[in-house]
């Protein structure tokens, strides 16, 4: 018994010993970074290619697997099952944490670490070309007259596009109709064909049917203006306050060492960097949106507290 | 228009893109043959693959992948009763009925040269048609595809048409089982159990493979000895004639294809289904469909590979995928820098016309790799049972947990396949679930969004003309058997 006792406290001592070490040369096997989305989506695009300009920075492998279900649940409890050792990370987005508490229950907010933020993805609101609405107030003026009238489509529910339409109608005091589709294009199709009024739409899901002038658009819902939008107003400047910008990130469980999260984002800071990424955010219209490990954390939790 | 066409073929005559082309093919049959792996899985795969490429190389491999794809499922389905793709569920119905009657060859070389015939069709009519084409995808609002759907499950008239209760019992199974998962309106959990990996709804991939693939296992089981041969087979071949004189069926079915194709959501399995049963309405042969007709293995292969010319007219004109595998040729063709919609062919109208071209010659090395796997399938149904089975088994684990990288996927395989088994054993018919499945979330789906558009306004199906045409359309498919009946009794 006592000899079975000494040999557990040795091994544990030296297993202690090892580890020690090991962890100043994280890492030391290959990473694998989990992607709660399917293979050939942007999201996952944007994994692959983190995986792939990563590599030379963090001196290992990255392998993306995909765990795809349960708006992210899955992805999620199977990464919180791994050990907190930094060789399992995953993709997060704004929707997904959306749908998270703050705290409690075997996943919240406070499970994760928060890497790094990597992608802003902001929000257009369009239009029919031969649409009644030229500006947001056009728009406001109309539903306040007409309330629940105007049918504004966008993807799912309790999502963030969903989030965007109820803060404009708190904003302006208006009552709008919102339709929830299943994918993000979907909306945009029903505008065109003229089945609904209004969508809200990514750039990458608008871009080309606006540039054959076949939508137009009221606003955009970043901070400031951005290319290729130049001439559109911010909400902002159209006396709706409100910035609500979609976003994609990297974060690992609560308990991986601050000293592996710092290496992940240190990764991150310089793929954001790479020519090959930055022409793949050009490519798929999103904006860089790098946000460290110091800030990330409290920003998701702010936005969750809304 | 000549001009287009030449620039298209000039395009795709390199080495690498035809190379391509050949590669593209051959991995889509075999991931089609897989069950598991789909087309829309195995373009997805192969996505990683094309980063490096030049982008018209990696859109014909992707393509090609997509046509091959949609083809080599059926080749299971013929060959042992499993459909390798969910639109070879079709194709099986009279296809593993004349494997059943020892002639396998007469099926699959009827479903290589269908399916190449309608890929051919389907990119004749996006190459012409593309324009109006698009105009139809847009008119398409939720009371239309709710309409849609309604006449798609009208087809269960003609699948199960000697006992329509039977049909329409296990076609209620199958819409209650599509409502596990997230409410899509309201996000709350239904059937769940608190299983996070439900909460996306049940697999359709898994519940095919145990449908099909298992239950086969289930029942074949106790009659599997070492030596038993699974079926007396020959190669004997269609004759060129039989062939030709389904002319009608192939131009028929790759139309009707190719215009679900369009229509964003619908997809190959729905085309195969209505192309089978508009076949089957206006044949002479009616009472041969399901016992082993040349025609009902034809309608179903013209019909979902003239999809993928289909799905591809909304994708290059709009921007907008026709089908889930089109939807990640769309992210593909991003990361090269080609934004698909209205302006596609001003600025990249060599990729355009190499798409049209591509699809082509894919159509015929699926032709040829096709007709020279023929004898090969053959020679593995020929297999004995006690082999093939445990094969059988083994591929549909396999194949439903790849689908997801999830063990509940095999559990829900597992179930399924319990479910047809026992469907099988009772004479109920299998492939209504099949129906339900695919249609039963655009049905819940479209019915309440235009409830909401509408205000709670049911008359807003029926002021739709498409949505009120194609309803009507579904009550005659519905009525028509016992019609027929009626009409018959009277005439004796």
């Amino acid at each position: 018994m006592l000899l079975k006792k000494m040999i557990a406290v040795c091994t544990f001592a030296v297993s202690a010993l090892t580890i020690t070490p090991a962890m100043a040369a994280y890492p030391e096997k290959p990473i694998t970074l989990v992607c709660w989305s399917s293979p050939g989506s942007g999201h996952d695009l944007m994994a692959r290619y983190i995986a792939k300009l990563g590599e030379k920075y963090i001196g290992q492998p990255i392998v993306v697997v995909n765990k795809k279900g349960g708006k992210g649940k899955v992805a999620m409890s199977y990464v919180l099952n791994q050990k907190a050792d930094g060789y399992v990370i995953m993709t997060n987005t704004r929707s997904m944490t959306k749908r998270l508490k703050p705290t409690g229950g075997s996943i919240a907010i406070d499970s994760f670490k928060y890497i790094s933020r990597v992608v802003q993805d902001p929000f257009v609101i369009v239009v029919k070309e031969d649409s009644p609405f030229s500006t947001m107030s056009e728009l406001v003026t109309y539903a306040k007259n007409n309330p629940n009238k105007i049918k504004v489509g966008g993807y799912s529910t309790q999502s963030v596009d969903e989030g965007l339409v109820h803060d404009i109608e708190k904003i302006s005091n208006i009552n709008l109709n919102y339709i929830p589709y299943k994918g993000g294009k979907e909306p945009v199709v029903a505008v065109l064909g003229g089945h609904i009024d209004v969508a809200i739409a990514n750039p990458s899901e608008m871009m080309t049917s606006f540039q054959a002038g076949k939508l137009k658009a009221l606003a955009v819902t970043t901070e400031d203006r951005f290319s290729p939008f130049d001439d559109i107003p911010t909400l902002k400047e159209q006396d709706i306050n409100n910035v609500t910008v979609h976003w994609r990130g990297v974060m690992a469980s609560k308990d991986v060492p601050d000293e592996a999260i710092k290496k992940l984002d240190n990764m991150i800071q310089k793929v954001l960097e790479e020519p090959e990424f930055k022409k793949f955010l050009n490519s798929s219209n999103m904006l860089s949106g790098y946000i460290g490990s110091d800030k990330f954390g409290e920003y998701v939790a702010q936005q969750t507290k809304k | 228009m000549i001009d287009n066409l030449l620039l298209g073929f000039s395009t795709i005559a390199t080495f690498p893109a035809l190379f391509a082309i050949v590669a593209g093919v051959l991995i889509g049959i075999i991931c089609g043959v897989l069950p598991g792996l789909s087309a829309s899985t195995a373009v997805a795969l192969m996505v990683p693959f094309t980063f490096g490429m030049d982008p018209v190389v990696s859109i014909v491999l992707l393509v090609s992948v997509y046509l091959a794809g949609e083809y080599g499922g059926s080749i299971t389905a013929i060959a042992i009763g499993v459909p390798g793709t969910p639109a070879a569920a079709a194709t099986m119905l009279d296809g593993y009925e004349l494997t059943k009657q020892g002639k396998p060859g007469l099926a699959l070389t009827t479903s290589v040269v269908a399916s190449s015939i309608g890929g051919m069709i389907g990119a004749i009519i996006l190459f012409c048609f593309s324009e109006p084409l698009a105009n139809v995808a847009l008119s398409f609002g939720a009371p239309e595809y709710f309409a849609l759907a309604v006449f798609g499950l009208a087809i269960i008239s003609s699948l199960a048409s000697d006992n329509l209760k039977k049909g329409f019992i296990v076609m209620f199974i199958g819409l209650f089982l599509k409502t596990i998962g997230l409410d899509p309106f309201s996000g709350e959990e239904r059937f769940t159990f608190g299983v996070p990996k439900l909460m996306d709804g049940l697999g359709f991939i898994p519940a095919l493979i145990g449908l099909f693939a298992m239950a086969s296992v289930f029942t074949d089981i106790d009659k599997a000895t070492a030596k038993s041969r699974a079926i007396a087979l020959s190669f004997a071949m269609p004759k060129i004639r039989q062939l030709l004189c389904m002319w009608k069926v192939y131009l028929h079915s790759s139309i009707l294809g190719s215009i679900i194709g369009v229509l964003p959501g619908a997809g190959a399995t729905i085309a195969s289904f209505i192309c089978y049963n508009e076949v089957k309405r206006f044949s002479k042969k009616k009472d041969q469909f399901g016992k082993g007709c040349l025609e009902g293995v034809a309608a179903p292969e013209s019909g979902n590979n003239a999809v993928v010319g289909g799905s591809l007219v909304p994708l290059l004109t709009l921007g907008i995928p026709g089908s889930g595998t089109a939807a990640v040729l769309i992210g593909a063709l991003m990361l090269h820098d080609i934004q698909p919609g209205p302006l596609l062919f001003q600025t990249n109208g060599n990729i355009v016309y190499g798409i049209f071209a591509g699809l082509f010659v894919a159509c015929l090395a699926q032709l040829f790799f096709g007709l020279i796997g023929v004898p090969v399938w053959i020679k593995v149904i020929s297999a004995p049972k006690a082999l093939l089975l445990p094969v059988i088994a083994s591929i549909s684990v396999v194949g439903s947990y790849s689908y997801n990288n999830s063990i509940v996927d095999v559990w829900v395989m597992l179930s399924f396949g319990l479910l047809g088994y026992l469907l099988k054993k009772f004479h109920y018919p299998v492939s209504p679930i099949i129906l339900a499945l695919v249609l039963g979330g655009i049905l819940e789906e479209n019915f309440r969004r235009s409830l909401m558009i509408s205000e709670g306004d049911f008359s807003i199906f029926v002021t739709h003309p498409i949505s009120a045409v194609l309803l009507l359309f579904a009550v005659l498919s519905l009525l028509s058997p016992v019609l027929f009946n009626r009409l018959a009794k009277v005439k004796s």
